[in-house]
């Protein structure tokens, strides 16, 4: 789809649809996520009440007779119950009308429902088809706004907010004409972007990274794990609660669910390890826990479906006497004991067929080791089966190595690059080394001040044992944020803006520029290399082209390209052209008549059986009457099969000769 | 303070007082029980992270991991029972069989236990430097500092507790001598 008006926040989606939560790219305000306070109805309130209400209020109920009256300047308009006409309304009434009812729903009287919609449209040219549209049913999305002569909370729908004069904050309101206010400035915005400090500072893109990456961070995702069997899960297990804070943050108790670690950041390009978005971990830190993390993976081992591919036999877990367990380490029950270090090849499991007395191991295959964390027995719905199904549950350590994914929450995100030895970092006067090296060139085009901010507001934090809020909207041009937590830290005897006097750990000299730094809550993402690095020197071959398989998990190769190929050619490196296409793939030998010019005619004719010599059979071409002349010449393997294909079309494939 | 040394001196000072004095830290541990809800790995390494007090005059480094001598490593037990109620166990619970090498302070938190979880653990302290791991670095600041006055730096040292900062610094001293000694002995072999 390319069209661009079906991705707009149109004023019926404000409130409804966060303006910043959405991905970038092709689904760009297609796929949307609510904010925070809006609801769906889900029920259906009583609304019989409803027209007799109305009629009370001054409609005239459906074939009620008509009164003449004196004016007759306005027409009437209809109203309508959840698409159903129940009366009519002069334009000037409807308008009463739906004040009245308004002020009725926001206070709870009358029986009218919290969740009504009353959507006045006003003869218009070119509006819609006007009238009174009440609606009460269930799927319409509602929000929270202050009723501003109630002073009540009043939920409003998509419908009528169109119609409604809601102002956002106080200085805005226009007299006798705002009815209604938002109750916060950031009511906006979806749950998770709310979660960004400072979001008000950062360029708008940057949150909306930060959105998609909140989502793939490492953290807490659950403190029943002994009770779950997730297939895979990952846990932060050395998390931190953040020291700089939205007010969604304790709002949603995300204390509970701890996503990161407040990493000491220091803004230096250091060794150049810190370009293009690489940062420098420091390895003390690293070895003292930081960001330590792990992958839960369980298995599910189903004896019945193991038992169907050996033709149903009686299956189950354990060993046999005479099994050699100290050997593989198994125990009586046929499993590793709890908290077994697996490696690839060892035991991991072993079953008794009991129809043949013979028991079979099954051994562990991942290449990245494991402890076995957990047995959970499977039994069936009645609790009386036989136990044929368990599920093993692995933790995969998977603390931070190089090539490993970190983000701030400013849509910053950066992999480490090198864990340096603490001698050779930075040190500040006062002695602090940062956990973090971050590249200055990460700031003036992406634009992320909110990640400034929150460096001073966490270094302030920590300097006064504070937890700062981080709430969007809060600071404004009379009272800035670099001048509050500018005070905070030279209140602490540090330099207003955040800088520090620092020395280079490698040769102890002091560095020209005095250098950023502070405290930011990086998170730890789920992008690893160890999911993702492919390597292959040789391995394993496609059975038809005899070329090397692709993909990751069956240790293929990547595809070398034709624009890698028209690169070689470019630059006129045809031995490593060769090497590429040919050598290192699917390079093979094969018999061609040099006469005929075919690969498929040389045949190994046998001679007379006078002896069991070689020597008595030849190669022949069964085209030529004099046998041809057979050479070996080197050819791709899919190019012999490119040509035994043809000729299955009846196409003859001839090699010139020259 | 240092007068009249050069830099590049003053700094190698400082880099071996972060990582060249060998101080001991927990390096092996038998787990015999577990039932906390921390895994074993996570405990021990939180074990290894406990500054012990080291006493360099009677033991001496490991030269190779294979070997074992009685006068390198140092067995501490941590052996608790169930209790009835939630628990923090504190470093002060383990128990060293070397009456100088334990831990700094008795207040350092390991494990939570709930009523019913038990731990037993017979951990392995050994000498180390902090090039390996920085369970190991002597000190946990080392921060070279310049004056107003030419050619005069103030050094300071903040140890883990391991070891007094005087002794880092005269350690590392020592140990840069021998390295320069060591890397003399290695050019007269060349020349």
């Amino acid at each position: 789809m390319r069209t661009t008006s079906v991705r707009k926040l149109l004023p019926e989606a404000w409130g409804f649809l966060c303006p910043v939560h959405t991905p970038d790219g092709t689904p760009c305000g297609l796929l949307n996520h609510l904010a925070a306070a809006c609801r769906v109805v889900t029920s259906t309130p009583p609304t019989v009440h409803l027209p007799k209400l109305l009629v009370s209020l001054g409609m005239t109920p459906l074939g009620a007779p008509t009164v003449a009256v004196g004016d007759t300047g306005s027409s009437s308009v209809s109203v309508l119950l959840d698409g159903r006409v129940v009366g009519e309304v002069s334009q000037a009434q409807a308008a009463e009308i739906a004040i009245k009812l308004r002020t009725l729903k926001a206070l709870g009287k009358e029986k009218v429902p919290s969740t009504l919609e009353i959507g006045l449209v006003p003869v218009l040219t070119g509006g819609q088809y006007p009238g009174l549209f009440l609606m009460s049913g269930p799927a319409r999305m509602v929000r929270p706004v202050l009723n501003l002569s109630t002073n009540t909370t009043e939920m409003i729908g998509s419908f009528e907010q169109v119609y409604m004069d809601i102002a956002v904050v106080p200085e805005e309101a226009i007299k006798d004409a705002t009815t209604h206010m938002e109750l916060d400035e950031k009511a906006m915005l979806s749950a998770i972007a709310q979660l960004t400090p400072y979001s008000d500072f950062n360029q708008s893109p940057r949150n909306m990274y930060q959105c998609q990456m909140g989502k793939q961070t490492m953290g807490t995702p659950a403190h029943s794990l002994p009770y779950r069997m997730d297939h895979k899960l990952y846990k932060l297990q050395t998390p931190q609660v953040p020291m700089v804070r939205p007010y969604a943050h304790d709002h949603l108790k995300i204390d509970n669910y701890p996503h990161g670690t407040n990493a000491v950041i220091c803004v230096i390009s250091y060794t150049g390890y810190d370009m293009e978005d690489a940062m420098i971990l420091n390895k003390a830190s690293y070895e003292r826990g930081f960001a330590h993390a792990s992958v839960y993976k369980t298995e599910l081992i189903d004896l019945q479906s193991i038992s169907k591919d050996r033709g149903g036999a009686n299956l189950q877990f354990g060993v046999l006497p005479g099994d050699n367990t100290a050997k593989t380490g198994l125990e009586g029950n046929g499993f590793p004991p709890i908290g077994a270090y697996l490696q690839e090849g060892d035991a991991f499991y072993s079953y008794v067929d009991l129809d043949a007395g013979v028991s079979k191991v099954s051994y562990y295959k991942s290449i990245e080791p494991a402890y076995l964390e957990q047995i959970k027995l499977l039994g069936d719905e009645s609790g009386e089966g036989r136990l044929q199904r368990v599920f093993l549950k692995l933790r995969v350590n998977r603390n931070p190595i190089i090539g490993d994914k970190f983000a701030s929450r400013h849509g910053q995100k950066g992999i480490c690059s090198q864990k340096w030895p603490v001698e050779n970092m930075p040190f500040t006067e006062s002695g602090m080394v940062p956990d973090i090296i971050f590249n200055p060139h990460g700031y003036p085009s992406r634009m992320t001040i909110g990640m400034m901010i929150e460096t001073m507001a966490g270094k302030s934090a920590a300097l006064h044992g504070l937890c700062h809020d981080a709430t969007p909207f809060t600071f404004s041009e009379d009272n800035s944020a670099v001048d509050y937590f500018g005070r905070l830290l030279k209140k602490a005897g540090y330099n207003y803006y955040g800088n520090e006097r620092m020395y280079s750990g490698v040769t102890g000299r002091e560095f020209e520029a005095d250098i950023f730094f502070g405290v930011v809550y990086y998170q730890r993402l789920r992008h690893m290399v160890s999911d993702k690095f492919q390597v292959r020197t040789t391995g394993p071959i496609d059975i038809v082209t005899h070329q090397p398989v692709k993909g990751r998990k069956r240790a293929g190769g990547i595809r070398f390209g034709e624009m890698e190929r028209d690169s070689l050619l470019a630059h006129g490196s045809s031995f490593l052209l060769q090497d590429r296409l040919l050598n290192c793939s699917d390079r093979s030998l094969s018999r061609l008549c040099k006469k005929c010019g075919s690969l498929l005619s040389p045949m190994l004719v046998r001679g007379p059986s006078t002896g069991t010599t070689e020597s008595s059979s030849r190669w022949r071409c069964q085209v030529c009457s004099d046998g041809g002349q057979i050479e070996i010449i080197t050819v791709p393997y899919v190019f012999r099969y490119l040509v035994a294909e043809l000729a299955a079309m009846n196409i003859r494939v001839e090699l010139s000769t020259c | 303070m240092m007068r009249n040394i050069p830099l590049p001196y003053a700094n190698a000072i400082r880099r071996i007082c972060l990582n060249g004095v060998p101080v001991f830290a927990i390096d092996k541990v038998s787990v015999r029980e577990n039932s906390s809800v921390m895994a074993d790995e996570a405990l021990a390494h939180r074990l290894g992270l406990i500054p012990l007090k080291t006493d360099l005059t009677e033991f001496k480094e490991l030269k190779s991991v294979d070997t074992d001598h009685d006068t390198s490593k140092v067995m501490l037990i941590l052996d608790l029972e169930e209790s009835d109620a939630t628990r923090t166990v504190l470093s002060g619970e383990l128990t060293s069989e070397d009456r100088f090498v334990k831990p700094v302070s008795a207040d350092i938190p390991i494990v939570v236990l709930a009523p019913g979880q038990k731990v037993w653990i017979d951990a392995y302290a050994r000498l180390g430097r902090g090039t390996e791991h920085a369970k190991w670095n002597s000190a946990n600041i080392a921060v070279l500092t310049e004056t107003d006055e030419d050619e005069e730096r103030i050094l300071t040292v903040e140890s883990t507790g391991a070891l007094p900062p005087e002794q880092i610094v005269l350690s590392a001293v020592e140990e840069l001598s021998n390295r320069i000694s060591g890397f003399k002995e290695l050019v007269s072999q060349v020349a």
